[in-house]
């Protein structure tokens, strides 16, 4: 049980506070609810871009890390399709320095060219090292835009391309920041040896004078239920071939999202799970294979992703794959292997509470979704389905038009 | 209306709390350390054993000893292996070192029980079963071919070669050919001789209970501590300073450079003050690394430095991912950041943020059980007291300008370095 107290100043910035006194620290977390999936289609990559400028500098602040690494901090952020979150690490006593920082940032950036320059550059290297100079690094790059047809989920959270970043203007910079960077479009969580009036006073004096903004709506399109299979065959120079299908699932708010979760595990949590024992183990087809949600807010992808055994070919993978997905929409799991899923989640969640970034992170994030006691009830949700709730969705969601595959076959020749 | 341009004031960390581990001395003589806390009923268990990867010519013995322990015993299948740790929501962790292995457990207090005995059962009496070993062994080839195609990896396997030589135990990279060398019987002889008699030692952290202890005790007391371990020639001879390695890669993007050299061991005087000075060089994100080749130029996503020391020698590094076209402006950079350090004393203002940074990260080393134990770790595997920390922290404090010159001048010599770019041709 996750205790923690909420306040909403009144420009709209809620305010979690979970008070745990044996640690030294204080985390201080917050979630902007701005991802890839707000960006210009011409414009992929630029959340993450700008997740990078707000260290540039603030209006007030000429370095955001100077400071922050004299009160003895750190920090870091990450961006996905859905959100971008920042949070500072840092002795009890200096709680005030990061509340000072995040606010002046989200009052203004220092919008400085020499930034946006560095930046460009810094995040055009990133691109290089973890997409293109990877082996199979581009597979999201090419399993997104196969699954997703409208939704800006069709591109990656880096971008579709390293041109759109080279693109970027100082102004469309300034206008993303002011669409989206706004006290009520953030959850602010403080985790650790504090208590709730002081931070509730930090706020008001950090971040009460920060005029509410409006917020750029989102108007996309949903992705159009598929009705065909889709496939798409690469060559690469890699050693192995690899095989991905990936099917469309339900969103996280979804009723149906926990038995997606379960199902998930049944087939591929740990190396007891039947994908594993089976297209590994037993059958020799795969030497790795798993399967997973990619954990989005909308509507989100369930997905298969596995290395061919040598000597075995696409033709033959799938069919042994599709075999076991056939299983599971015909048969419900065991009640050993529903049991064991479930277990599993018991000891993720008391493993979670160990540190106070998750549960900082966890408590922003169940707040963005809907609201952060729903955190305590999570496990409850797994622990009370039951077989055939699995078997159910497996059904729902297997359906081989609701499909996309990725055939990512090694060169021969190169290596 | 709050000052907005002034930091408000701030303490810097003076001193910590140093939770240190409880040793138990148990019936058989086992070594158990312990990190107590209430209320956290996941316990992490930690078995460390030296069976590392320098007692055998062929690397890949000692990596597929370890990473097959959990493949089959005489009387559990790996099926079976699985399904009794997994079924009570524990994690096993497999990992191998240059000395250690490492077998980490995470498991609810109340089925801890559970699951024991199966750690036992594949420390004394793994089997590695034939058909078990041809998969594993076809996934770890997999993983190796992928790791040929990134840069990374070349340039850090051509780096311990150079450093150490490639057959000494430190400088010694998986090969192709190893593959071919390696079968049931060489695993079975490595884990005979070093997992099946030998006492592990044991760390646990989280909400035990004596019950705990006692039953830890009862597993794992009984195995005898007989096999000497192997004599390892440790000496080697680094003549490579100065010198730069090219190794080409076909339409790779990027590079990764390594620089660096043998150093000093953690038991040197110098290591601490040298650790300091790396810190300024390239040790956190305001390093003077970070914020001239990231933060200015561009080159890179990130560039860090350090030390890092295996128990017969230490090392420093200086590794980086540079765009194709800048990799030589990027290695001028850190030459020219070498330099510096050598020359020009560090300004108090830089020094400071060091000394206050560094000094809170003592607060996090020690911040619960889980990070304590990772601490004491390290500390018992080099054979150091707690008192390291406190000498650390004490050397942090008081350390002036002209200390860290001396120390760049006698270390940070780009002459001494060797220096490896995988990715772009010479």
């Amino acid at each position: 049980m996750l205790q923690f107290d909420k306040f909403v100043l009144d420009n709209g910035l809620k305010v979690l506070v979970h008070s745990d006194t044996t640690t030294p620290m204080v985390t201080v977390n917050l979630l902007y609810d701005v991802g890839a999936r707000d960006e210009h289609p011409e414009r992929t990559g630029f959340a993450h871009l700008f997740e990078h400028l707000m260290f540039g500098g603030s209006i007030n602040i000429p370095e955001f890390d100077t400071p922050l690494q004299n009160a003895g901090g750190t920090n870091n952020a990450f961006t996905n399709n859905d959100f971008t979150n920042y949070y500072i690490s840092l002795p009890k006593e200096n709680l005030e320095t990061a509340f000072w920082l995040e606010s002046d940032r989200m009052l203004s950036l220092a919008f400085t060219e020499k930034s946006l320059e560095v930046q460009r550059q810094v995040v055009i290297e990133e691109f290089k090292q973890r997409y293109l100079n990877q082996p199979y690094g581009d597979l999201w790059l090419l399993l997104r835009p196969l699954a997703y047809t409208v939704h800006p989920y069709s591109w990656a959270t880096i971008g579709k391309d390293i041109s759109h970043i080279e693109q970027a203007t100082m102004q469309e910079v300034k206008d993303f920041f002011y669409a989206h960077y706004a006290p009520n479009n953030c959850i602010m969580v403080v985790a650790g040896n504090t208590d709730f009036d002081t931070v509730k006073t930090l706020a008001q004096k950090w971040f009460g004078s920060i005029e509410s903004r409006k917020i750029k709506p989102r108007i996309y399109s949903k992705e159009p239920l598929q009705t065909q299979s889709r496939s798409l065959h690469v060559k690469r120079d890699v050693p192995t071939n690899a095989y991905h299908r990936a099917y469309h699932a339900c969103s996280r708010t979804d009723i149906d999202f926990h038995a997606t979760d379960l199902l998930s595990d049944i087939l591929s949590l740990g190396e007891s799970a039947r994908l594993h024992q089976r297209l590994v183990k037993d059958q020799e087809i795969f030497t790795d294979i798993d399967a997973y949600i990619t954990g989005s807010i909308e509507e989100n992808l369930f997905v298969f992703s596995g290395k061919l055994a040598d000597d075995v070919d696409f033709e033959t993978a799938e069919a042994a794959l599709l075999s076991e997905i056939d299983t599971i929409c015909k048969t419900p799991p065991t009640d050993d292997e529903v049991q064991k899923v479930k277990n599993i989640w018991e000891s993720k969640f008391v493993f979670n509470e160990t540190n106070a970034l998750n549960k900082a992170m966890s408590l922003a994030y169940f707040e963005l979704i809907g609201d952060a006691k729903d955190y305590n009830t999570e496990l409850s949700k797994y622990q009370n389905l039951k077989p055939i709730d699995i078997q159910n969705i497996a059904k729902k969601i297997f359906r081989p038009e609701n499909s996309s595959t990725l055939y990512y076959e090694a060169n021969q020749n190169e290596l | 209306m709050p000052d907005r341009r002034t930091q408000p004031p701030f303490q810097v960390v003076s001193e910590f709390n140093m939770l240190k581990a409880d040793k138990r001395n148990t019936t058989n003589g086992l070594e158990i350390y312990t990190f107590y806390v209430e209320n956290q009923d996941i316990l992490k268990i930690e078995f460390i054993i030296e069976a590392g990867s320098v007692f055998d010519k062929n690397p890949l013995t000692a990596d597929m000893t370890n990473a097959m322990l959990n493949e089959g015993t005489h009387t559990r299948s790996s099926a079976q292996i699985a399904d009794e740790i997994e079924y009570f929501g524990a994690y096993l962790s497999l990992n191998l070192g240059k000395h250690f292995a490492y077998i980490t457990l995470f498991s609810l207090k109340k089925y801890l029980h559970k699951a024991l005995p199966v750690i036992e059962d594949i420390l004394r009496n793994a089997n590695f079963p034939e058909k078990e070993f041809e998969i594993v062994k076809m996934s770890q080839f997999q993983d190796f071919m992928v790791s040929r195609q990134r840069t990374r990896d070349l340039a850090g396997d051509a780096f311990n070669e150079h450093l150490f030589g490639t057959e000494h135990p430190y400088g010694r990279s998986v090969r192709e050919s190893d593959f071919d060398e390696i079968n049931t019987n060489t695993l079975q002889a490595y884990h005979h001789r070093f997992y099946k008699s030998s006492k592990p030692r044991v760390i646990i952290s989280g909400a035990f209970t004596e019950e705990h202890i006692n039953l830890i005790d009862s597993h794992f007391g009984d195995l005898i501590h007989s096999s000497h371990l192997p004599e390892i020639n440790f000496d080697f001879s680094f003549n490579e300073q100065g010198k730069t390695v090219y190794l080409p890669k076909k339409d790779s993007v990027q590079s990764t450079i390594i620089m660096g050299y043998p150093t000093i061991l953690k038991s040197h005087p110098d290591f601490i003050p040298l650790n300091i000075a790396s810190m300024i060089l390239g040790g956190y994100f305001g390093s003077r690394l970070m914020k001239n080749i990231r933060e200015d130029k561009g080159y890179t996503y990130g560039i860090y430095s350090g030390l890092s020391a295996y128990r017969h020698a230490g090392m420093f590094e200086i590794e980086a991912e540079t765009g194709i076209d800048v990799t030589e402006k990027a290695v001028k950079e850190i030459h020219k950041e070498l330099r510096k350090m050598q020359n020009d004393l560090v300004q108090t203002e830089e020094l400071e943020r060091v000394r206050n940074y560094m000094s809170a990260s003592f607060l996090r080393r020690f911040d619960g059980v889980l990070a304590a134990s990772d601490a004491f770790r390290a500390l018992l595997l080099s054979n150091l007291e707690y008192s390291y920390y406190e000498n650390y922290f004490k050397i942090l404090k008081n350390i002036s300008a002209e200390e860290i010159r001396e120390i760049s001048q006698r270390y940070f010599s780009p002459e001494l370095m060797v220096t490896v770019i995988a990715g772009k041709s010479e």
